[in-house]
C-alpha cells in the first residue's frame, strides 16, 4: 500500500512540475520597449498600419520601421508624448530605436504578412487585436494563442492549402 | 526483523523509476516547446545591421574574389548579412552559374579566424605572438622605414610580393614600386601560368595567357591541362563544356585529353590518351609533324602571317634553319616511344584534328611545370598555329582589355631612377633567369646568400610562400634574413603567423571595391567591378587604401604619384575610359548614369570580338607569329653579352645544348628531374583539386567537405598510385605511407587506382596548413615540402613543381 | 521484478492511463490535424503540379557547385574533420562516386539529391509522420516532428537522408550566413533534400500576389543546385507540364533512373553520358 501511495504521490508530483513548466512557458516576463509607442495617437492622425509597417502587404515579415520613417514626422517636436524626444536623441546619436520584436513564431515557422494580408485580406487586428485603442506599447506576444490547430483551422475553413510545406521551414 | 512479511521498501530504483515517471510526465504534458525553441536561431551583432528592417533582403551585384576567373555574382544580403552567392546572369564569363568556390565566400566572409585589426609582433618569430597596433601606428611605422631606407638611396631593398597576375592592385604596386623606386616587385604571373603566358610572349608579342573560343570549336586537345579542376577558369570551362556538347543539334564538339592520369579532366573528355610525364610536348610535336608531312597544316596562316617556319636569314645574312626543319626528329614512332602511347594514336588524332576543325590545343601544370616548360608551352603553341586556329573562330584568342583611362605618368626622382637600375633580387632579366620577368622561388636563394644585396623590408600581398610555394622550410630560413616582413593577409597564414612582423589585414574580398577584369576566357574585354556587399566587419583596411595612404605618408614625390583619395577613386578615373569609349553593355551620356548602371550590374563587357585583327594580336619583332623567337633570341644574346658571355656559354652555365636557335624554337626536352631515379623512382605529379581557390580554401568548410576526386575522405590528403607502383612498394589501398624526395618528406594516404599511370604519385595540394585557422590547421600534409624551391636549368624561372622524383615506402603503424 | 506487486502495477498503469489518455489529447491535438491534413492529401490526389529533376550528366563536370550551393541554400552544418565523422557527413546534395566494374573505367561522380520517389520507401516506415509526400510530390520532412529513429534513413536506397549526430556546430561568426528561410536542425533529427521548398514557396508566393500562373522559366534553375550548376546541367520543373523542360528532358531516350528495379519510381532522371548525337 505504501507503494501506491508513494506512487500516487509521484504521479501528482508529476503533473504539478508539468503544469509550472506550462505555467511558467505560458508567463515570460513582460516586454519593456525604450519609447512607450502610442498607436492608438497615431491612428488618430489617420495614419494607416502599412504607413509603418510597410513591408506588410510585400513581404514575410511586415517590419518595423527605422528611425528616418520616425523623423519624417518627429524631425520638429509635436509636443505630444514624454517619450517623444527620445526619438530625436537617438537620431541624434546616429542610432537606431531598439525596439523589442514581440511577436515570434517557433524557428521552426514561416509565415508570410503578405499573403495573410494582401491575398489572404485579413485584417491587421484578425492577429494583433485592435492595435487602434492601444496607447501603450504590447507587452506579451499577440500571436502565442495561434497553436498550429488554429491556424490549420483558419485554413481549412478559408480553403488555404494546409499542407505541410505551406507552413514549415 | 521479526515479521515474516517482507516490508515493500522504496529504494534507489523505485526512485528512479519514479523521477523518470516525473519526466515523463511532465515531458507529456509540457511537449517539447517547454524549454527553449531548438530551432531559434540568433545571429551575433555586425556593424550596420540595425539600419535593416527586420527581414528586409537586397541583392548587391559584386565580383567573385576566390580565383582570377572574374565571375560576377549576387549576393543575397539579408538584414546586414551576406547569406548567399549566385551567379549573375549579366557577366559572359559565369553567365549566372558560379562554382564551389565562389559560392564559399560567406566562409571567407565570416571565417571565425580573421584577423580583426593591424598586429604588431611580439618577441621573436616562429611562435605567432602579436599585440593589437592602430592603423595610424601601423602606417607611420612602415611609412617612416621606407622613408629611411630611400633617404640613404637603398629603396632597392624593399621588396613586394604581389600574387595578382592582373588588375589594378598590380598595377598600383607597379606604381608604388616606380615612383619609390624598387626594381623588386614580384608578381604573380610568375607562377603557374608562366610557361603559357611566356610562350604567348615569345612567339606573339602578348604576356598573357590566351583565351579559347570554346564555343565555335569542334575539337579540343587537352595536353594535361586541368580545365575543369585545377584551372581558374572552371565555371567557364564547364559552361563551355556544355555549349560543345549540347549547345547546337548535330554538332558536337569532341574533347582529347593526353595525361599521365585519369583526372577530372580526362573523365570528362571523350577520350584518355595516358602519356608519360612531362613528355606531352614531344605528343603535339608529334602531332605537328604528321600535319606538316602530310601537307595539312594551314599553308596559308603560314605563309602569310609565320615566321621562322622555314630556314630564313637574320641581318646579317646568317642562314638559320625553320620549325619545320626542327620538326622533322619527331616522328610518330618516336614519339610514340617517348610517350609511351601506340603509334597509331598520333596519326589519327592528327588528322582527326584537321579533319574537325576549327580545333585548339591547350596545356597545363602538370606538361609545363618542369625544367623543359617554356618550350614546351611554345610547342603547343605551335600547333595552334600550324592548325590554323590564332585568332581565329573556334581557335585561340588574345583577351582584350577595357578600355580604361591611364593614370597620369609616374615619374621617378633621381633616388627612385637609381634604384630601379639595381639588379633584381630574384635575378629576372639577368644571366640567371635571362627570359623571365619575375621569379618569385628564386627569392629564398638570394636573401640566404644575400647577393646581389641583403634585404630590408619585405611586403607579401596574397602571398603566402610558407605554405603555397615550393620547400617551405627554405622559404622559413630565407625569410628569416628580412629584418621587416609586413604581411597584408586577412587570416594568419602560415607567413604572417610565423614571420611577418607586421599583419595590416586586408578587407575580405566582399567587404572592399576592387576592378575584377577576368583572366583571359571570353576573349573580349569585359570589367567587372567588385563592391562592399556589406560593411566590413572587423578594423581591416582595404589593402589598396593603405598603399595610397602609404605613398601619401612616405610624401614626396610619391604623394604626387598618388592623387587618388582612395582605391575607389583610383579605380573610377580609370573606368572614365570605359563610360567615354561609348560601346558595350552600358552606354550613358552621364558619368554619373554610367555609373550607377555599373555599380549595379557589377559589370560591363563588349561582346564583339574582331578576329583576325593581327596588328593587335601578333606584336613580334616581325609583326608575324614567331616559330621562330626573335625577341628571345635578342634577349638572350644581349644578356649573355652584357655579362661578357657568348650566347653558348651562357647556355652552358644552365646545362643547356649550345644551340641558340634550338633554344629559341618550340621543342621537347626531357625533363631534368630532380632527384636520382634509384633513389627515387617515382615521378611527382601535383595539382590543384577543384576545392582551391586563391589562398588554398582549406579554410572554408564548404569546400572542404566536397568529395575529393578520389572518392574518399575528406580533411586528408591522398596519393593516388598505380597498382603496379603499390605492389612493388607493398603497399595496399588505405595505408599511411611516407613520400619522400631529396627535399622533404611527407606523409599521406595511399589510394590504389588504375586511373593514374605506374610510377607515378599524383597528390592534391592544399592539406597540411599549420596555421590558417581552425578549419585549416591540422590535417593532410602539404606536398610542397617535397618540391624543390630554386628553379633548375630553365632560363625564364618555371617553377618545377612536376618535376621532382620521389620514393614511397609504408608508414609502419 | 519482484517489487511491484501485480495489483500495484495495474493502479498504476490505470493512474498513468487515466492522466496518459488526457495528456494525449491535449498534446496530440496537432497529430490528428497531421494526420487529417495528410489524409486529405492522399483523397485529394495530387496537385497541379508533379516535381522532378533531370541532371544531364553529359554536362556535368562534377566541380561540387550544386553541392555548395545546397549547403549554402539549406543551413547543412559543417561535418567538421574530426576522423570519427567519417559516414557522419551530412549533404542533401552529394557527389557520389559510381565506380565502373574495370577500375580503370572513368570514376564518376554522380550529384544525387533526394529523388522524390513517386513512391517512396521512406515515408511508409516513419512512426509519427513526419515525413511525407505532399501533393506536389515533394518528400518533405517536418523537423519538429521527427523522433530520430531512424527507420526512414535506412528505408530509403539512396542514402540521401541524413542523421544529425550531434547539435549542429556552427562557429559563432558563420551563424551569420545562415538562411533565415531555412530552419536549422537541432541533433537527433533526420534531415534531407526538399527540392528547396523554401524557394518553390517563394516563387509559388510572388507569382500568387502578381496574379499570374507559374511559368517553366523560372522554375527551371529554381533549386539552389540548379541555380549554381555553371554547365546548366540540372533542370528542376512540373513533370505535370508534359511541354516543360524537365519534361521533355525526361523523356529523352538517355534517361535512366538510379535502382529502378526497386520501384520507388524517382523523380530525379539522369541523362547518361552517351556519346551519340541525341
Amino acid at each position: 500500500m505504501k507503494r501506491l501511495l508513494f506512487f500516487a504521490a509521484v504521479l501528482i508530483v508529476a503533473a504539478g512540475a508539468a503544469s509550472a513548466v506550462f505555467a511558467l512557458r505560458r508567463s515570460p516576463p513582460a516586454i519593456v520597449q525604450p519609447i512607450a509607442f502610442d498607436h492608438a495617437r497615431h491612428v488618430q492622425e489617420e495614419l494607416s498600419c502599412l504607413d509603418c509597417h510597410k513591408t506588410a502587404e510585400t513581404s514575410p515579415q511586415a517590419s518595423a520601421p527605422l528611425i528616418a520613417t520616425c523623423m519624417l514626422c518627429h524631425n520638429e517636436a509635436k509636443g505630444l508624448h514624454p517619450d517623444e524626444p527620445k526619438i530625436r536623441e537617438f537620431a541624434e546619436r546616429g542610432e537606431q530605436i531598439p525596439w523589442v520584436q514581440v511577436n515570434r513564431l517557433a524557428g521552426h515557422v514561416y509565415f508570410s504578412h503578405a499573403m495573410h494580408v494582401k491575398l489572404g485580406k485579413m485584417e491587421c487586428s484578425e492577429c494583433h487585436g485592435d492595435m487602434a485603442a492601444a496607447t501603450l506599447p504590447v507587452t506579451r506576444s499577440q500571436v502565442d494563442h495561434l497553436t498550429m490547430s488554429r491556424c490549420m483551422a483558419c485554413h481549412s475553413e478559408r480553403e488555404a492549402s494546409n499542407d505541410c510545406l505551406t507552413c514549415h521551414k | 526483523m521479526t515479521t515474516s512479511r517482507e516490508q515493500p521498501r522504496i529504494d534507489r530504483r523505485d526512485a528512479l523509476r519514479a523521477l523518470s515517471l516525473t519526466g515523463l510526465g511532465a515531458g507529456l504534458l509540457a511537449g517539447c516547446e517547454a524549454g527553449e525553441d531548438p530551432f531559434a536561431l540568433t545571429k551575433p551583432a555586425v556593424p550596420g545591421a540595425d539600419g535593416w528592417m527586420r527581414g528586409e533582403e537586397r541583392w548587391v551585384s559584386t565580383a567573385c574574389g576566390q580565383c582570377p576567373a572574374g565571375c560576377g555574382v549576387r549576393v543575397r544580403v539579408v538584414e546586414g548579412r551576406a547569406i548567399k552567392i549566385e551567379g549573375n546572369p549579366d557577366c559572359a564569363v559565369n553567365r549566372g552559374g558560379i562554382g564551389p568556390r565562389g559560392l564559399s565566400g560567406p566562409q571567407v566572409l565570416y571565417d571565425p579566424d580573421r584577423i580583426r585589426q593591424p598586429l604588431r609582433r611580439v618577441g621573436a618569430r616562429g611562435e605567432p605572438r602579436f599585440e593589437p597596433i592602430s592603423w595610424d601606428d601601423a602606417l607611420a611605422l612602415v611609412s617612416e622605414r621606407l622613408r629611411g631606407l630611400r633617404e640613404k638611396n637603398e629603396g632597392h631593398r624593399a621588396a613586394i610580393v604581389c600574387g595578382r597576375e592582373r588588375g589594378l592592385m598590380l598595377e598600383l604596386w607597379q606604381r608604388f614600386a616606380a615612383a619609390y623606386g624598387t626594381p623588386n616587385l614580384i608578381d604573380g604571373m610568375s607562377t603557374e601560368n608562366g610557361p603559357v603566358a611566356d610562350a604567348m610572349h615569345w612567339m606573339q608579342g602578348v604576356r598573357e595567357i590566351p583565351a579559347h573560343d570554346w564555343n565555335q570549336t569542334r575539337y579540343v586537345v587537352s595536353l594535361g591541362s586541368g580545365i575543369l579542376e585545377s584551372s581558374c577558369q572552371l565555371v567557364y570551362f564547364a559552361r563551355a563544356q556544355g555549349s560543345m556538347r549540347r549547345g547546337a543539334a548535330g554538332s558536337r564538339a569532341k574533347i582529347v585529353h593526353a595525361g599521365v592520369a585519369m583526372t577530372r579532366t580526362a573523365m570528362n573528355a571523350d577520350e584518355w590518351i595516358a602519356v608519360r610525364p612531362g613528355t606531352h610536348a614531344a605528343f603535339a610535336l608529334g602531332l605537328a609533324h604528321v600535319l606538316v608531312r602530310d601537307g595539312l597544316y594551314d599553308q596559308a596562316f603560314v605563309a602569310e602571317h609565320g615566321f621562322g617556319f622555314d630556314a630564313w636569314k637574320d641581318e646579317q645574312g646568317v642562314e638559320h634553319a625553320g620549325f619545320k626543319a626542327a620538326l622533322l626528329e619527331y616522328t610518330p614512332e618516336k614519339v610514340a616511344e617517348i610517350c609511351g602511347i601506340p603509334v597509331e594514336s598520333i596519326a589519327r588524332i592528327a588528322l582527326d584534328m584537321h579533319a574537325n576543325r576549327p580545333c585548339f590545343a591547350l596545356a597545363g601544370s602538370e606538361a609545363l611545370l618542369a625544367s623543359n616548360g617554356v618550350r614546351a608551352a611554345m610547342a603547343v603553341h605551335a600547333l595552334n598555329a600550324l592548325l590554323g586556329s590564332i585568332d581565329r573562330p573556334g581557335g585561340l584568342l588574345v583577351q582584350r582589355q577595357a578600355p580604361l583611362a591611364d593614370w597620369p605618368e609616374v615619374e621617378p626622382d633621381e633616388i627612385a631612377v637609381a634604384a630601379l637600375a639595381q639588379e633584381r633580387l630574384d635575378g629576372a632579366g639577368g644571366p640567371r633567369f635571362p627570359l623571365a620577368s619575375s621569379v618569385l622561388d628564386a627569392l629564398p636563394e638570394a636573401l640566404l646568400s644575400g647577393t646581389p644585396y641583403a634585404l630590408d623590408s619585405l611586403f607579401l600581398y596574397y602571398a603566402n610562400p610558407l605554405f603555397s610555394r615550393p620547400d617551405p622550410a627554405r622559404w622559413r630560413k630565407a625569410l628569416e634574413k628580412v629584418p621587416f616582413i609586413v604581411s597584408f593577409s586577412p587570416f594568419l597564414d602560415e607567413t604572417a603567423s610565423e614571420v611577418a612582423d607586421l599583419i595590416l589585414p586586408d578587407h575580405s574580398y566582399l567587404e572592399r571595391w576592387e576592378d575584377a577584369a577576368p583572366a583571359p576566357s571570353i576573349g573580349f574585354a569585359a570589367f567587372g567591378v567588385r563592391q562592399p556587399v556589406v560593411q566590413p566587419l572587423y578594423s581591416t583596411r582595404a589593402s589598396g587604401d593603405f598603399v595610397i595612404q602609404l605613398a601619401k605618408a612616405i610624401g614626396e614625390p610619391l604623394e604626387e604619384a598618388f592623387p587618388f583619395a582612395d582605391f575607389k577613386d583610383a579605380m573610377k578615373q580609370r573606368v572614365v575610359g570605359i563610360f567615354s569609349a561609348k560601346r558595350g553593355s552600358i552606354v550613358e551620356e552621364k558619368g554619373n548614369d554610367f555609373l550607377k548602371r555599373l555599380y549595379g550590374s557589377g559589370y560591363w563587357n563588349d561582346d564583339s570580338y574582331p578576329f583576325e585583327s593581327w596588328e593587335e594580336t601578333l606584336r613580334t619583332p616581325s609583326g608575324r607569329f614567331e616559330f621562330f623567337s626573335q625577341s628571345m633570341w635578342k634577349a638572350i644574346s644581349e644578356i649573355a653579352t652584357a655579362s661578357g658571355k657568348t650566347p653558348a656559354e651562357l647556355l652552358a652555365a644552365h646545362g643547356l645544348p649550345g644551340d641558340l636557335d634550338r633554344v629559341c624554337m618550340p621543342g621537347y626536352d626531357e625533363v631534368s628531374w630532380r632527384g636520382k631515379s634509384e633513389e627515387h623512382p617515382l615521378a611527382l605529379i601535383l595539382f590543384k583539386p577543384n576545392s582551391y581557390p586563391v589562398g588554398g580554401g582549406a579554410n572554408q568548410p564548404w569546400l572542404q567537405e566536397l568529395t575529393p576526386w578520389t572518392g574518399r575522405r575528406t580533411y586528408t590528403t591522398e596519393a593516388e598510385l598505380h597498382p603496379d607502383t603499390a605492389q612493388a612498394a607493398k603497399i595496399s589501398d588505405g595505408d599511411r605511407i611516407e613520400v619522400a624526395s631529396g627535399v622533404g618528406r611527407i606523409e599521406v594516404v595511399a589510394r590504389i587506382s588504375r586511373r593514374v599511370l605506374p610510377g607515378i604519385v599524383r597528390i592534391p595540394q592544399g592539406g597540411g596548413h599549420t596555421a590558417f585557422g581552425r578549419f585549416a590547421r591540422g590535417w593532410g600534409a602539404n606536398v610542397m615540402d617535397l618540391v624543390g624551391v630554386v628553379p633548375g636549368s630553365s632560363l625564364s624561372g618555371v617553377p618545377e613543381l612536376c618535376g621532382t622524383r620521389v620514393a614511397i615506402k609504408k608508414v609502419q603503424a | 521484478m519482484s517489487f511491484l506487486r501485480t495489483a500495484t502495477r495495474r493502479g498504476l498503469l490505470g493512474a498513468l492511463g487515466l492522466l496518459g489518455t488526457g495528456a494525449a489529447a491535449f498534446a496530440l491535438a496537432p497529430l490528428r490535424r497531421v494526420r487529417m491534413a495528410i489524409d486529405d492529401v492522399r483523397r485529394k490526389g495530387r496537385g497541379k503540379h508533379w516535381w522532378g529533376m533531370a541532371i544531364d550528366l553529359d554536362l556535368c563536370t562534377s566541380c561540387g557547385a550544386c553541392v555548395v550551393a545546397c549547403k549554402s541554400e539549406n543551413n547543412v552544418p559543417n561535418n567538421g574533420s574530426a576522423p570519427d565523422h567519417a559516414g557522419a557527413g551530412i549533404a542533401w546534395m552529394n557527389l557520389v562516386p559510381k565506380e565502373g566494374s574495370e577500375s580503370n573505367d572513368p570514376i564518376e561522380l554522380l550529384p544525387t539529391p533526394c529523388m522524390h520517389c513517386e513512391n517512396p520507401p521512406c515515408i511508409k516506415v516513419c512512426p509519427v509522420n513526419a515525413t511525407y509526400q505532399n501533393d506536389e510530390g515533394l518528400v518533405a520532412m517536418i523537423y519538429d516532428r521527427c523522433i530520430g529513429c531512424r527507420y526512414c534513413e535506412i528505408a530509403c536506397p539512396y542514402s540521401v537522408r541524413f542523421f544529425n549526430w550531434t547539435e549542429p556546430n556552427w562557429a559563432e561568426e558563420h551563424k551569420n550566413l545562415l538562411n533565415p528561410d531555412v530552419s536549422t536542425r537541432p541533433e537527433g533529427v533526420v534531415e534531407k533534400c526538399t527540392f528547396c521548398s523554401q524557394r518553390l514557396r517563394k516563387t509559388k508566393e510572388n507569382a500568387r500576389l502578381d496574379g499570374r500562373e507559374l511559368v517553366d522559366e523560372e522554375l527551371q534553375k529554381l533549386p539552389a543546385c540548379a541555380q549554381a550548376c555553371p554547365a546548366e546541367a540540372i533542370v528542376f520543373g512540373d513533370l505535370a507540364d508534359g511541354k516543360s523542360r524537365v519534361s521533355r528532358l525526361s523523356r529523352s531516350p538517355r534517361v535512366f533512373r538510379l535502382l529502378e528495379h526497386l520501384g520507388a519510381r524517382p523523380k530525379v532522371f539522369y541523362l547518361s553520358r552517351d556519346r551519340r548525337e541525341s
